[in-house]
Protein backbone atom coordinates (compact mmCIF):
# COMPACT_ATOMS: atom_id res chain seq x y z
CA UNK A 1 0.00 0.00 0.00
CA UNK A 2 1.01 3.19 -0.91
CA UNK A 3 1.57 6.04 1.54
CA UNK A 4 0.12 9.53 1.30
CA UNK A 5 3.87 10.56 1.78
CA UNK A 6 4.65 8.72 -1.27
CA UNK A 7 1.84 9.47 -2.92
CA UNK A 8 1.71 13.34 -2.63
CA UNK A 9 5.85 12.97 -3.64
CA UNK A 10 4.61 11.04 -6.88
CA UNK A 11 1.85 13.51 -8.02
CA UNK A 12 4.56 16.43 -7.40
CA UNK A 13 7.11 14.52 -9.34
CA UNK A 14 4.94 13.70 -12.20
CA UNK A 15 3.44 17.58 -12.16
CA UNK A 16 6.87 18.54 -12.66
CA UNK A 17 7.62 16.33 -15.60
CA UNK A 18 4.72 17.45 -17.02
CA UNK A 19 5.93 20.95 -17.00
CA UNK A 20 9.21 20.77 -18.79
CA UNK A 21 8.02 19.22 -21.90
CA UNK A 22 9.52 22.67 -24.80
CA UNK A 23 10.01 25.94 -25.02
CA UNK A 24 6.75 27.27 -25.37
CA UNK A 25 7.20 30.20 -22.59
CA UNK A 26 10.72 31.07 -24.30
CA UNK A 27 9.16 31.61 -27.96
CA UNK A 28 5.99 33.20 -25.85
CA UNK A 29 8.23 35.63 -24.32
CA UNK A 30 11.38 36.28 -25.45
CA UNK A 31 12.18 39.42 -28.10
CA UNK A 32 13.36 37.81 -31.78
CA UNK A 33 13.73 41.44 -33.05
CA UNK A 34 16.46 43.61 -31.01
CA UNK A 35 16.78 46.47 -33.20
CA UNK A 36 18.19 49.05 -31.08
CA UNK A 37 20.54 51.54 -32.38
CA UNK A 38 24.05 50.08 -32.17
CA UNK A 39 23.04 46.58 -32.10
CA UNK A 40 25.04 44.38 -35.00
CA UNK A 41 25.32 40.78 -36.20
CA UNK A 42 27.90 39.30 -37.55
CA UNK A 43 26.93 36.77 -40.37
CA UNK A 44 29.55 33.90 -42.04
CA UNK A 45 28.79 31.72 -45.43
CA UNK A 46 32.13 29.85 -46.56
CA UNK A 47 33.17 32.17 -48.87
CA UNK A 48 31.73 35.90 -47.45
CA UNK A 49 30.90 37.51 -44.15
CA UNK A 50 27.89 40.13 -43.80
CA UNK A 51 27.67 42.68 -41.41
CA UNK A 52 23.74 43.14 -40.37
CA UNK A 53 23.74 46.87 -37.73
CA UNK A 54 20.82 48.90 -36.91
CA UNK A 55 22.32 52.26 -37.98
CA UNK A 56 21.17 55.81 -35.79
CA UNK A 57 17.65 56.52 -36.13
CA UNK A 58 16.14 58.51 -39.34
CA UNK A 59 12.39 59.61 -40.28
CA UNK A 60 10.85 58.72 -43.23
CA UNK A 61 7.33 60.01 -44.10
CA UNK A 62 7.11 61.35 -40.65
CA UNK A 63 7.41 57.99 -39.30
CA UNK A 64 10.84 56.86 -36.59
CA UNK A 65 12.62 54.16 -38.96
CA UNK A 66 15.43 51.80 -37.35
CA UNK A 67 17.93 51.57 -40.90
CA UNK A 68 19.58 48.34 -40.86
CA UNK A 69 22.76 47.92 -42.80
CA UNK A 70 23.18 44.44 -44.81
CA UNK A 71 26.71 44.36 -45.78
CA UNK A 72 25.89 47.89 -46.76
CA UNK A 73 22.61 47.80 -48.30
CA UNK A 74 20.07 49.70 -46.33
CA UNK A 75 16.74 48.49 -45.34
CA UNK A 76 14.42 50.79 -42.82
CA UNK A 77 12.44 49.18 -41.04
CA UNK A 78 9.83 49.86 -38.45
CA UNK A 79 9.01 47.80 -35.55
CA UNK A 80 5.09 47.62 -34.66
CA UNK A 81 3.49 45.69 -31.94
CA UNK A 82 1.92 43.44 -35.07
CA UNK A 83 4.45 43.76 -37.59
CA UNK A 84 7.77 44.55 -38.75
CA UNK A 85 7.49 47.15 -42.02
CA UNK A 86 9.58 47.90 -44.52
CA UNK A 87 9.96 51.04 -46.17
CA UNK A 88 9.55 50.61 -50.06
CA UNK A 89 9.63 52.83 -53.28
CA UNK A 90 9.42 52.54 -56.68
CA UNK A 91 10.52 55.41 -59.15
CA UNK A 92 10.25 55.82 -63.02
CA UNK A 93 13.32 57.64 -64.55
CA UNK A 94 12.08 59.69 -68.14
CA UNK A 95 14.08 62.01 -69.71
CA UNK A 96 16.38 62.86 -67.17
CA UNK A 97 13.48 63.14 -64.21
CA UNK A 98 12.69 60.56 -61.45
CA UNK A 99 9.00 60.04 -60.78
CA UNK A 100 8.07 58.79 -57.53
CA UNK A 101 5.12 56.16 -58.04
CA UNK A 102 5.10 54.54 -54.61
CA UNK A 103 6.64 55.61 -51.14
CA UNK A 104 4.70 53.60 -48.51
CA UNK A 105 5.81 50.75 -45.60
CA UNK A 106 4.80 47.31 -46.10
CA UNK A 107 5.13 44.48 -44.23
CA UNK A 108 7.82 42.15 -44.09
CA UNK A 109 6.94 40.03 -41.05
CA UNK A 110 3.76 40.28 -39.02
CA UNK A 111 4.34 39.56 -35.40
CA UNK A 112 4.77 37.73 -32.73
CA UNK A 113 6.39 34.90 -34.75
CA UNK A 114 4.09 31.85 -34.71
CA UNK A 115 4.44 28.24 -36.66
CA UNK A 116 2.51 28.21 -39.58
CA UNK A 117 1.34 31.55 -39.51
CA UNK A 118 1.61 33.58 -42.95
CA UNK A 119 1.22 37.26 -44.54
CA UNK A 120 0.82 39.04 -47.58
CA UNK A 121 0.67 42.56 -48.49
CA UNK A 122 0.86 44.69 -51.30
CA UNK A 123 1.39 48.35 -52.62
CA UNK A 124 -0.26 49.08 -56.21
CA UNK A 125 -0.08 53.06 -57.57
CA UNK A 126 0.00 54.37 -60.98
CA UNK A 127 1.45 57.80 -62.79
CA UNK A 128 0.50 59.31 -65.65
CA UNK A 129 3.92 60.38 -67.10
CA UNK A 130 4.65 62.00 -70.52
CA UNK A 131 1.30 60.39 -72.41
CA UNK A 132 1.61 56.96 -71.00
CA UNK A 133 0.22 55.21 -67.35
CA UNK A 134 3.42 54.12 -65.24
CA UNK A 135 2.01 51.24 -62.70
CA UNK A 136 4.48 49.84 -59.82
CA UNK A 137 3.35 46.95 -57.55
CA UNK A 138 5.45 46.25 -54.67
CA UNK A 139 4.17 42.15 -53.02
CA UNK A 140 5.61 40.78 -50.00
CA UNK A 141 4.35 37.57 -48.78
CA UNK A 142 5.57 35.55 -45.81
CA UNK A 143 5.56 32.08 -43.85
CA UNK A 144 7.08 30.87 -40.35
CA UNK A 145 8.22 27.93 -41.81
CA UNK A 146 8.94 26.18 -38.26
CA UNK A 147 11.30 26.40 -35.36
CA UNK A 148 14.45 24.27 -34.19
CA UNK A 149 16.41 24.26 -30.84
CA UNK A 150 19.77 25.18 -31.32
CA UNK A 151 21.72 24.01 -28.06
CA UNK A 152 23.36 27.39 -27.84
CA UNK A 153 20.32 29.79 -28.47
CA UNK A 154 17.00 28.39 -27.74
CA UNK A 155 14.07 28.05 -30.23
CA UNK A 156 15.07 29.68 -33.21
CA UNK A 157 12.34 30.49 -35.81
CA UNK A 158 12.71 29.92 -39.53
CA UNK A 159 10.79 32.88 -41.62
CA UNK A 160 10.55 32.55 -45.33
CA UNK A 161 9.88 36.30 -47.20
CA UNK A 162 9.20 36.89 -50.62
CA UNK A 163 9.52 40.12 -52.06
CA UNK A 164 8.51 41.52 -55.76
CA UNK A 165 8.76 44.99 -56.82
CA UNK A 166 7.46 46.02 -60.62
CA UNK A 167 7.22 48.39 -62.65
CA UNK A 168 5.09 48.44 -65.65
CA UNK A 169 5.57 50.90 -68.50
CA UNK A 170 3.38 50.25 -72.08
CA UNK A 171 6.29 48.58 -73.35
CA UNK A 172 8.49 47.64 -70.61
CA UNK A 173 8.12 45.28 -67.07
CA UNK A 174 10.73 45.36 -65.00
CA UNK A 175 10.49 42.93 -62.48
CA UNK A 176 12.94 42.71 -59.08
CA UNK A 177 12.48 39.18 -56.77
CA UNK A 178 13.77 38.99 -53.96
CA UNK A 179 13.61 35.30 -51.96
CA UNK A 180 14.80 35.27 -48.44
CA UNK A 181 15.11 33.01 -45.74
CA UNK A 182 15.68 34.29 -42.44
CA UNK A 183 16.13 32.43 -39.23
CA UNK A 184 15.95 34.94 -35.98
CA UNK A 185 17.19 33.33 -32.24
CA UNK A 186 15.12 34.87 -28.62
CA UNK A 187 16.95 37.52 -27.42
CA UNK A 188 19.47 37.69 -29.89
CA UNK A 189 18.11 38.50 -33.49
CA UNK A 190 19.22 37.36 -36.60
CA UNK A 191 20.68 33.81 -36.82
CA UNK A 192 20.67 33.29 -40.28
CA UNK A 193 20.48 34.44 -43.84
CA UNK A 194 19.99 32.86 -46.88
CA UNK A 195 19.63 34.43 -50.01
CA UNK A 196 20.92 34.18 -53.61
CA UNK A 197 24.33 34.78 -52.30
CA UNK A 198 24.56 31.41 -50.26
CA UNK A 199 23.92 30.99 -46.46
CA UNK A 200 25.07 33.32 -43.66
CA UNK A 201 25.30 32.05 -40.18
CA UNK A 202 25.81 34.04 -37.04
CA UNK A 203 29.71 34.24 -36.01
CA UNK A 204 29.37 36.80 -33.18
CA UNK A 205 26.82 39.84 -32.20
CA UNK A 206 26.49 42.39 -29.79
CA UNK A 207 22.78 43.28 -28.55
CA UNK A 208 21.46 45.81 -25.59
CA UNK B 1 -3.47 40.48 -15.27
CA UNK B 2 -0.51 42.76 -16.04
CA UNK B 3 1.90 40.47 -17.23
CA UNK B 4 5.90 40.31 -16.83
CA UNK B 5 8.41 39.39 -18.89
CA UNK B 6 6.38 38.65 -22.06
CA UNK B 7 7.63 40.70 -24.71
CA UNK B 8 4.58 42.85 -26.54
CA UNK B 9 1.51 41.15 -24.29
CA UNK B 10 -0.31 43.33 -22.36
CA UNK B 11 -3.44 41.52 -20.30
CA UNK B 12 -5.65 38.84 -19.90
CA UNK B 13 -8.22 37.90 -17.70
CA UNK B 14 -7.97 34.18 -15.46
CA UNK B 15 -10.84 31.49 -14.64
CA UNK B 16 -10.29 28.74 -11.99
CA UNK B 17 -12.35 26.43 -10.46
CA UNK B 18 -11.45 25.03 -6.98
CA UNK B 19 -12.28 22.05 -4.61
CA UNK B 20 -11.32 22.80 -1.15
CA UNK B 21 -10.63 20.41 1.92
CA UNK B 22 -10.21 21.37 5.24
CA UNK B 23 -7.12 20.19 7.07
CA UNK B 24 -5.68 20.55 10.45
CA UNK B 25 -3.07 22.58 9.05
CA UNK B 26 -4.23 24.15 5.80
CA UNK B 27 -6.95 24.14 3.45
CA UNK B 28 -5.57 22.06 0.53
CA UNK B 29 -7.50 22.57 -3.00
CA UNK B 30 -7.38 20.49 -6.71
CA UNK B 31 -8.03 23.34 -9.48
CA UNK B 32 -8.27 23.72 -12.67
CA UNK B 33 -8.21 27.56 -14.74
CA UNK B 34 -8.01 29.00 -18.14
CA UNK B 35 -6.44 32.40 -18.42
CA UNK B 36 -6.17 33.89 -22.11
CA UNK B 37 -4.14 37.24 -23.75
CA UNK B 38 -3.95 39.39 -26.46
CA UNK B 39 -1.45 41.74 -27.33
CA UNK B 40 -1.96 44.68 -30.04
CA UNK B 41 -2.46 42.70 -32.68
CA UNK B 42 -6.18 41.25 -32.27
CA UNK B 43 -5.18 38.00 -34.56
CA UNK B 44 -2.79 36.47 -31.90
CA UNK B 45 -4.17 34.86 -28.94
CA UNK B 46 -2.63 33.19 -25.68
CA UNK B 47 -4.45 30.93 -23.65
CA UNK B 48 -3.06 28.77 -20.90
CA UNK B 49 -4.81 25.57 -19.21
CA UNK B 50 -3.95 24.78 -15.92
CA UNK B 51 -4.40 22.05 -12.85
CA UNK B 52 -2.82 22.80 -9.80
CA UNK B 53 -2.34 21.89 -6.44
CA UNK B 54 -2.91 25.22 -3.71
CA UNK B 55 -2.59 25.62 0.15
CA UNK B 56 -4.21 28.07 1.92
CA UNK B 57 -5.70 28.93 5.31
CA UNK B 58 -9.03 29.63 4.76
CA UNK B 59 -10.05 30.11 8.35
CA UNK B 60 -7.67 33.13 8.86
CA UNK B 61 -8.73 36.75 7.48
CA UNK B 62 -5.35 36.99 5.29
CA UNK B 63 -3.78 33.58 4.17
CA UNK B 64 -1.48 32.94 2.33
CA UNK B 65 -1.91 31.47 -1.32
CA UNK B 66 0.41 29.06 -2.62
CA UNK B 67 -0.55 26.91 -6.10
CA UNK B 68 1.35 24.76 -8.62
CA UNK B 69 1.22 22.61 -11.36
CA UNK B 70 1.08 21.15 -15.05
CA UNK B 71 0.22 24.46 -17.28
CA UNK B 72 -0.76 23.73 -21.09
CA UNK B 73 -0.45 26.77 -23.48
CA UNK B 74 -1.26 27.19 -27.11
CA UNK B 75 -0.46 30.24 -28.85
CA UNK B 76 -2.36 31.31 -32.30
CA UNK B 77 -2.05 33.71 -35.13
CA UNK B 78 -3.76 33.54 -37.79
CA UNK B 79 -2.30 30.44 -39.57
CA UNK B 80 -0.25 29.70 -36.89
CA UNK B 81 -0.71 27.76 -34.36
CA UNK B 82 1.50 26.36 -31.37
CA UNK B 83 1.24 24.44 -27.93
CA UNK B 84 3.03 22.98 -25.35
CA UNK B 85 3.18 22.52 -21.74
CA UNK B 86 5.31 24.54 -19.16
CA UNK B 87 5.29 24.43 -15.28
CA UNK B 88 3.24 27.37 -13.03
CA UNK B 89 3.37 28.32 -9.49
CA UNK B 90 1.48 31.03 -7.73
CA UNK B 91 2.42 32.98 -5.06
CA UNK B 92 0.09 35.14 -3.45
CA UNK B 93 -2.45 36.35 -0.44
CA UNK B 94 -6.06 36.36 -0.12
CA UNK B 95 -8.67 37.82 2.13
CA UNK B 96 -11.40 35.55 4.00
CA UNK B 97 -14.69 37.28 4.35
CA UNK B 98 -17.37 33.94 5.93
CA UNK B 99 -21.07 34.27 5.51
CA UNK B 100 -22.75 31.92 7.26
CA UNK B 101 -21.48 29.30 4.74
CA UNK B 102 -20.15 31.60 2.30
CA UNK B 103 -16.69 32.63 1.93
CA UNK B 104 -15.74 35.62 -0.88
CA UNK B 105 -12.19 36.07 -0.78
CA UNK B 106 -10.19 38.38 -2.94
CA UNK B 107 -6.84 37.09 -3.93
CA UNK B 108 -3.91 39.40 -5.16
CA UNK B 109 -0.93 37.10 -6.23
CA UNK B 110 1.90 36.47 -8.64
CA UNK B 111 1.80 33.48 -11.02
CA UNK B 112 5.20 32.49 -12.91
CA UNK B 113 5.49 30.16 -15.38
CA UNK B 114 8.63 28.40 -16.95
CA UNK B 115 9.50 25.41 -19.36
CA UNK B 116 12.67 25.25 -18.22
CA UNK B 117 14.30 27.70 -20.66
CA UNK B 118 12.63 31.07 -20.06
CA UNK B 119 10.31 32.73 -17.12
CA UNK B 120 7.78 34.86 -17.16
CA UNK B 121 4.96 35.73 -15.18
CA UNK B 122 1.43 37.60 -14.57
CA UNK B 123 0.74 40.04 -11.60
CA UNK B 124 -2.59 39.25 -10.77
CA UNK B 125 -6.43 39.92 -9.06
CA UNK B 126 -8.96 37.22 -8.71
CA UNK B 127 -12.27 37.48 -7.01
CA UNK B 128 -13.53 34.36 -5.10
CA UNK B 129 -16.43 32.47 -3.79
CA UNK B 130 -16.53 29.59 -2.05
CA UNK B 131 -19.42 27.27 -0.09
CA UNK B 132 -19.01 24.98 2.42
CA UNK B 133 -20.83 21.77 2.24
Amino acid sequence: MISKELLRTGIFIILLCLGCGDNIIQRASSDYFKYREGNWWQLASDQDTILVEIESLDTLLQIECLPVSYGGYTKYLVKNPDALLEYAKAVYHFSGDEYTIIESFIERIELPLVDGNSWQDSLVDSMYIAGAWITAKFYSAGLVTGFENVAEYGDVYNVDINTIEMVITPDTIYVDTIDVIESYAPGIGIFRLENDNGIFDLIDYEVE
Amino acid sequence: MPAVGFNDLNSGIAFSLYVNRHFNLVDLSLGAGVSYYTVENSAYTLYFYDMDIGFTKNNWLFSPAIEFGPEYTQRKHDTGDESGSAFYYSLGILVNFHLDKMRFYPKFYYKGTTDGQAHAGFIGVKLGVGYDF
